[in-house]
Order: structure tokens, then sequence, then C-alpha cells
């Protein structure tokens, strides 16, 4: 308990607005993986676009409320050397994944995101962060983070989850 | 002259006071009981071969260091907390666990990189002895096991209690069978786009697909696969999805959904048959969000009664976030029969077995509350067990 009580401390502020502190505890309940390898995602590279103004975006990515890690659920690699899009140092970043579509709130759309996890080094052990809005269980391995999805990667190991967009959702 | 005459009475009185003191320490001796006798060295505690009703297997995951996964085999109704812990076992990397339900054994399918975190990965598959918590056999296993947090049908016993099957992931879903008598890896089947290995009749294993199906695999008398069926899809895994977690009971198996229908599997025969579906939640409790939620959100007591973790206000994305009731239900009758209030969130729930069974729950604060299934009172509250996550509970056989 105070173990997860300091956890809860360093990523304090997100938790309230989506889940009860119970809830996060809980939110333990799963951890990891996901099941389609990148190159099948169903979405339209946001790469294709036309970029006339500069992509927008805000929140904190140290908060578990950021819109990005509406499906994760595990250790935010922002708090563990890396950030929400890069794996620390150390770390391999898993080539299987699953994925989300999440909303982003200051331009009004849903990304596709990939939760890639940070594989090879122990668990980080902080900022344990559980949304799990859409996620599914694993007979559905493209949308859920039950699965180690460290699976393909050098070590096993897990150590934080990113969370990249790889697109605009097909409702785009 | 006066100092010589100084110490030889020092010396004289010294002398007196040993003496004396000799004299009442060989006194003592004499009252005293003898001495402990020399222990041998080198006993280790041996389990009995069938573990009582109130032990339970926890599955510690270990989620903040996961090299030090284990289960935990754990007294809930011991009042001393000192002595509540029977044993333990290694599990490692969210290793997956079962037991055999009639032979002295139980299995665990784990892995190990070759030094620690690094090198190469070996998946193991271990048989331990009941009784003494030692390793009988080890099996290098030949694909990646599917390694989740805990479920409890990662792996089973077939029906007949001849074959250990075992769940991999790779992501190709398959599963390997392993003989009972002498512990041989007999094969690995596909099982394209489903997963998991739900125990169907005598020799047939069921897994939960991706389209909203479910696939059944007859092994022959070999453990090689005999024959495969699809049944046709019963959910929408995108819009009405269900928990992979069932509960089994007298091989009829219920799968609550995440909005609270319950979808019964005749799990009796050679294949897996589908029977429809009923509601765990009136109108009213659907209207005020009642759900199933949790990790292992569901369990049954010997008499055939089905306990499952309830969340109000339930939405998308709390699915196993575990609740605040457990509901009772005579699930052959369709019925509720009782509600539970728990004392501090439930996560996650576990059984015990006979007549008078217990309810042992993951609560919030990750440690274990016991309660009595009947009345649903608080029995005692459990935590400093070595534990950290623990978090799936099974039944002791």
């Amino acid at each position: 308990m105070k173990i997860l009580d300091k956890i809860l401390e360093k990523s304090a502020r997100n938790v309230a607005q989506h889940s009860s502190r119970r809830s996060l505890l809980t939110g333990l309940g799963t951890a990891l993986v996901g099941a389609a390898s990148i190159p099948l995602l169903p979405v339209a590279r946001a790469s294709d676009q036309q970029q006339a103004q500069k992509p927008d975006e805000s929140g904190d990515p140290t908060s578990c409320d950021y819109w990005r890690y509406c499906a994760i659920d595990g250790f935010l690699c922002e708090c563990c050397g890396g950030n929400y899009n890069t794996c620390p140092p150390g770390t391999e970043m898993s080539t299987l994944t699953w994925i989300g579509t999440c909303k982003n709130p200051t331009d009004g759309r849903n990304y596709v995101i990939s939760y890639n996890d940070c594989c090879g080094v122990t668990q980080c052990g902080t900022c344990l962060c559980q949304r799990d809005e859409r996620d599914r269980p694993i007979y559905r391995a493209d949308k859920s983070n039950d699965v180690n999805w460290c699976l393909g990667s050098e070590s096993t190991v897990y150590h934080c989850s990113t969370a990249i967009v790889v697109g605009l959702a097909f409702d785009n | 002259m006066h100092n010589a005459h100084r110490n030889k009475a020092v010396i004289t009185l010294w002398l007196g006071i040993l003496g004396f003191l000799g004299s009442n320490l060989l006194q003592a001796a004499e009252d005293s009981p003898p001495p402990l006798p020399v222990e041998e060295i080198g006993n280790v505690v041996r389990l009995p071969a069938s573990y009582p009703e109130h032990w339970m297997m926890i599955d510690e995951a270990s989620f903040f260091s996961m090299y030090g996964g284990k289960v935990i085999i754990l007294d809930v109704l011991e009042k001393h907390p000192a002595k509540r812990i029977k044993g333990m076992v290694h599990k490692n990397l969210l290793g997956n666990f079962t037991q055999h339900p009639s032979k002295p054994e139980f299995y665990v399918l784990e892995s190990f990189h070759e030094r620690g975190w690094r090198g190469k990965k070996t998946d193991v598959f271990v048989v331990y002895d009941r009784e003494t918590l030692k390793i009988q056999k080890e099996i290098v296993w030949p694909t990646h096991r599917m390694q989740t947090l805990p479920q409890r049908y990662t792996m089973a016993v077939t029906g007949d209690e001849k074959f250990i099957v075992a769940a991999n992931f790779t992501p190709a879903a398959s599963f390997s069978v392993v003989s009972v008598d002498g512990h041989e890896l007999l094969s690995t089947i596909g099982t394209p786009g489903c997963v998991l290995t739900y125990p169907t009749g005598k020799r047939s294993v069921s897994s939960l697909c991706s389209n909203g199906g479910m696939l059944t695999t007859v092994l022959d008398r070999k453990g090689q696969v005999k024959a495969q069926h699809r049944i046709e899809p019963f959910f929408d895994s995108d819009d009405t999805p269900i928990f992979e977690r069932p509960v089994i009971v007298d091989q009829q198996a219920y799968f609550p959904s995440f909005k609270g229908k319950m979808h019964h599997f005749d799990f009796s025969g050679e294949v897996a048959e589908y029977k429809g579906s009923w509601s765990l939640v009136s109108d009213e409790e659907a209207a005020a969000n009642w759900r199933p939620s949790g990790l292992g959100l569901i369990d049954q007591d010997e008499q055939g009664l089905v306990y499952v973790i309830m969340q109000p206000d339930g939405a998308e994305g709390t699915q196993t976030h575990g609740g605040s009731q457990i509901w009772v239900f005579d699930v052959a009758k369709q019925q509720r029969l009782n509600v539970i209030d728990v004392p501090n969130w439930a996560i996650t729930l576990g059984v015990t077995r006979g007549k008078e069974p217990k309810i042992v729950v993951t609560n919030g604060e990750l440690v274990l509350d016991v309660l009595d299934a009947a009345s649903g009172e608080l029995i005692q509250t459990i935590a400093d067990f070595g534990n950290v996550t623990p978090l799936m509970l099974h039944k002791s056989y």
C-alpha cells in the first residue's frame, strides 16, 4: 500500500477526473499489451495530410488525464526518463503493440494511438495509469492492454508505455 | 608487610565468594531441566497431499517487480498472522498457473532470460509436487507462452484429467498439450484468431475468438488434434464485449458481458454449445449502470452458487476496476440470491471449497478481506503475507 501511495502521489493529478482512487488501484487490473503490428493499423497516416497550419494539442503528458492515454494501462514513460512518444534510454521500443482511439480536445479530432511498450529494463514502477477506454480482452488482441507486448522484443521485460499518434481515425 | 596482609585477606574473601557461587550453581544445575537436545539439521516441512478447504492459492503477479512473481499458499482462516503462509513457489514474469484437481501436483508456465532481464528467453513448464513444493519436472516450452495479467484459463486440465493445455501467443494464437502421465509435451495446435483454454467435454478445449465466436479443438487419446469446430459469433467484440473470464459450474460456462448480460455455454459435450443469454441486472439496475467489473471478477462455490463483483456507475473503461458489491446467483435458475456490500472495494474474488464457503477478496488496498459467503460478514483482513499485487485467487485442492 505504501508503494502504491507513492505511485499515486506522483501521478496524482490525473486520476480524479476519470476514475476513483480505488479504480486506479484496481487499475493494476490490466497492464500491457496489444495486438496488431503497426503496418497493419487501420489508419490514415497523418503525414499524408496537407498541413496548412501547425497541428495543435495541449495537456500534461505526466498526467494520466492526458488525452493520448485514453486506453493505456501501465507506467507512463514520461515519468521514466522518456516521454509520451519516446522510450527511456537503455530500453527497446516494442514492435508489437495495441491501439486505442482518443479524441484530441484541442482540435476535436479522433486519433489512432499506438501504445508501444518500452522493454528490456525492469518495471519503471511509477506513474501507473489505467484508463482502459475501449480496451478489450485478449480475444481482441489489437485492442487489448492485458498482454505483455514486449513479447516480440529482444527482452520481454516490460518497463513503461508510450502513446504515439499513428494517424487519424477512420471517422475523421 | 601491611600490604601483604591486606592482599591475603582480599584473596581469601574472593575464594569465599567463588565457593559460595559455585555451590549455588551446582545446586541450580541439579534443580534445572535437562539441556536442550541436539537437533537434526535439514528438516523441511511437508504439506498435505490434499490441502484444507480454507487454504487459497494466491497468484501474486508482482507487477512492480515481475521477477518476483509467486504463488502463495495461504490459510485464510488462520487468526495468527505469522502462521497463515503455508508455502510459496516462484512464478517469473507474469507466469501462468493451474492445478490438477485430483493428482497432488500443480503447474507453472514461466519465462526467464539467460541473465535476468537480458539474454535468450526460455519459457519453462514446471510441474510441482503439492506436498513437497519440489519441482518434479521441467519442460522447455516450444513457443512463446501467453504472457498476460493473471487469468484462470491460460492453462487448464482437460475433463478426463489426462492432459494439461496451455495457451500460447506470439501473437499468433495456439495451445500446447502436455500429458499428465509422464509429463511429456505432446503437441502444439494452432487456434487462429482464438485464445485461452476452456476445458470442454472429456478431451476438448474451447477458445474465445476475435469475431465473437468460439473454437472447440477436440483432442485424440494421444493429445493430438482430432477436429476443430467453429461456433457462430454470439457477441460483438467491439460493441457488446464480454469478459474472457467465465465461471464454469459442472461444465456449464457463464461469460458475463461488460454490461451485465450472462452468456451460457454448455461445455459438457465434445463441442461447446451456446445456450443463450440472460441478464444479471434489472432494467433499473441497468439504468444505474450496475455492471460486472474486476480482474478475477467471478467464481463459484461447491454448491454451484456464483459470485460476481458488481460496480455502480460503470462506464466504458471501468470494466476492470472492480466494484463495491458482490452479487450471488443461482445460475441454473438465473436468479440473484444475495447482495453483499464489501468493506473496502473488490478487484478480484475467489471462493473457498466446502459446504461453508468463504469469499476472499483482493480489496482496493491490494490486501485480502475474508468474508463469510452466507452472511457476507467480514471475518478478517489479511495483509503482510508477502503480497504487493495479489491479482488472482484460486481455490486449493
